[in-house]
């Protein structure tokens, strides 16, 4: 289990150390069960409370091998242009409901908090990978997910349109900073102005999905992204758990 | 070759819908077409469904019509009696969304002396200004080219209304679309910094509708949309509409097409139809 030393704050956020495994977002826990929508972003509810672009927090958690943390959204300010702040108008939810970036960003002001910020490390080091290749295919994408060893971390080769990016995922929090730098400044892919720059925020997101929410620690990851692939991401992850396609390893 | 459900003409639609108000019952709840307005005329029925200005308003009918046959509620056309009791369901152009809001309407009014030497020169230069100060703008988001309304539709929008020269004075006035973060100063000051500009009003005409419908009706109609459409979407709907003149909060609006859609097929109408009859089901058993 990892955890921060003490809190830290990103656009929209406050992260705070907690003492139980698992991360929280406005209480909900970060986890498929809890996933209500995974396509052009991924909403989690549980409990008659909702989070709103969550992969802008759990991306950032997740490249920092953060594994344990409670999330609370922080913005107090209504900006309707945005699809999900009219949504939470709606249904008599606040706009802290709503975690994502609001520049469609990968919360760069949060993933260098945690990169400064004091990580604890404590427990059991188990880690999470997949027994045989799991593929899924859908809305024009398609990904593969295959066994790594115990230890080697997260492999990713993503492919958006005409751009291919790979990437090294250390889940110690020992990721290369000059790929978390490039990370920071990439826009989701709606609001891109390059296929290159949408496939290198798409490895944020898919350590949302897969690392943090899918739970794997070592795993190599093939993906061709197509539209709105949180459908991709999520539903491969899903599909590894429920057909029992996953295992824990202790070192 | 289309094999989805087949569609009435026009004039049965309208027939159909005109008598089924459940005067001689209690119905469970009321279902409503917002219409804009609509000519029945200029809609035609083909093979690939309704065609023509309207069409997804009379698409929208039909499928109020199919739903209200199949379930205790009463369909109010073509004059809505708004006092009925029981909860309120609004079919829009919603593309499958729901909506608990609507939009509100205004109206700004700007005035600048007109140049006497060269008037037609002036009132272009003027009104240069005014259509780019009535621009939607965000510093991130890419508003000028979004035509499905994915941002804009949270913005306070402006439409170019009328252009009146009278004596020494030219008179602009733009329709505004409003939301509850509009501000009648930030709209005077949007275009009383355009150059010769002399006096702004801002009218406010329909107020911005949200309505607070109770947990039963919302999880009815939310449990309906995740039915037939796997997920429940919360949108606004970009003006005001019958719904904003419901009284009482126990009401939503939901329904399939988009805003101006020229056309509205079968598959809009089966979706739309199933919505329909969803919501009103789970309403009926809902505690």
């Amino acid at each position: 289990m990892r955890t921060l030393a003490s809190p830290v704050e990103g656009s929209e956020v406050r992260v705070e150390p907690t003492d139980s495994p698992g991360i929280t977002i406005n209480g909900i826990p970060a986890g498929l069960a809890s996933v209500c929508k995974a396509d052009i972003r991924v909403d989690l509810a549980a409990g008659g409370r909702r989070a709103f672009v969550v992969e802008h927090v759990l991306g950032p958690l997740g490249l920092h091998g953060v594994t344990a943390a409670a999330v609370t959204g922080s913005s107090t300010e209504w900006e309707f242009a945005r699809p999900e702040h009219r949504f939470c108008y709606s249904t008599d939810l606040g706009p802290s409901a709503v975690v994502g970036h609001p520049d469609g960003l990968p919360n760069p002001a949060l993933l260098e908090a945690l990169g400064d910020a004091a990580v604890l490390e404590e427990g059991p080091t188990t880690r999470t990978t997949v027994t045989d290749p799991v593929r899924c295919a859908t809305n024009g994408g398609r990904i593969r997910l295959e066994p790594r060893d115990y230890g080697a971390g997260v492999r990713v080769e993503a492919t958006f349109g005409d751009a291919t990016v790979t990437a090294e995922i250390d889940r110690g929090g020992d990721t290369d900073p000059a790929l978390l730098e490039r990370i920071a400044g990439a826009t989701t892919p709606y609001l891109s102005p390059t296929d290159e720059e949408a496939a290198t925020h798409a490895l944020a997101d898919l350590v949302s999905d897969l690392v943090v929410l899918g739970g794997f620690d070592d795993v190599a990851v093939t993906v061709d992204l197509g539209d709105a692939y949180h459908a991709l991401t999520v539903g491969v992850a899903r599909k590894a758990h429920d057909g029992s396609l996953v295992t824990d390893r202790e070192g | 070759m289309n094999t989805g459900p087949e569609l009435d003409a026009v004039p049965d639609v309208l027939d159909r819908a005109a008598g089924m108000d459940g005067t001689d019952a209690r119905p469970a709840c009321n279902v409503v077409v917002a219409d804009d307005g609509f000519d029945p005329g200029a809609v035609e029925l083909s093979d690939d469904g309704y065609a023509g200005a309207g069409a997804g308003t009379v698409g929208r009918l039909a499928a109020a019509v199919q739903a209200v046959e199949r379930t205790d509620a009463a369909l109010q056309y073509p004059d809505p009696s708004l006092v009925a009791s029981g909860p309120w369901f609004v079919l829009a152009p919603l593309s499958g969304d729901v909506s608990t809001v609507h939009c509100g309407t205004g109206r700004v009014t700007i005035r600048a002396p007109a140049d006497p030497d060269r008037p037609d020169a002036g009132i272009d230069r003027l009104l240069s200004g005014l259509l780019d100060a009535a621009r939607p703008r965000h510093p991130a988001y890419p508003v000028e080219d979004d035509r499905r309304g994915v941002f804009t539709t949270g913005l306070t929008t402006y439409s170019l209304s009328t252009v009146d020269v009278e004596g020494k004075m030219v008179t602009v006035t733009f329709d505004v679309v409003t939301t509850p973060a509009t501000r009648p100063g930030a709209v005077r000051t949007r275009f009383g910094a355009v150059d010769g500009v002399s006096a702004v009003t801002y009218e406010p005409l329909v107020g911005v509708e949200r309505a607070d419908p109770s947990p039963g009706l919302r999880d009815a109609v939310e449990t309906a949309h995740r039915t037939v459409l796997g997920d429940a979407c919360y949108e606004w709907v970009p003006e005001p509409t019958v719904f904003s003149r419901i009284p009482g909060p126990e009401k939503m609006a939901l329904g399939t097409g988009a805003p101006g859609d020229q056309s509205f097929g079968p598959e809009a109408y089966a979706r739309c139809v199933d919505l329909l009859v969803e919501s009103i089901r789970a309403t009926e058993v809902a505690p």
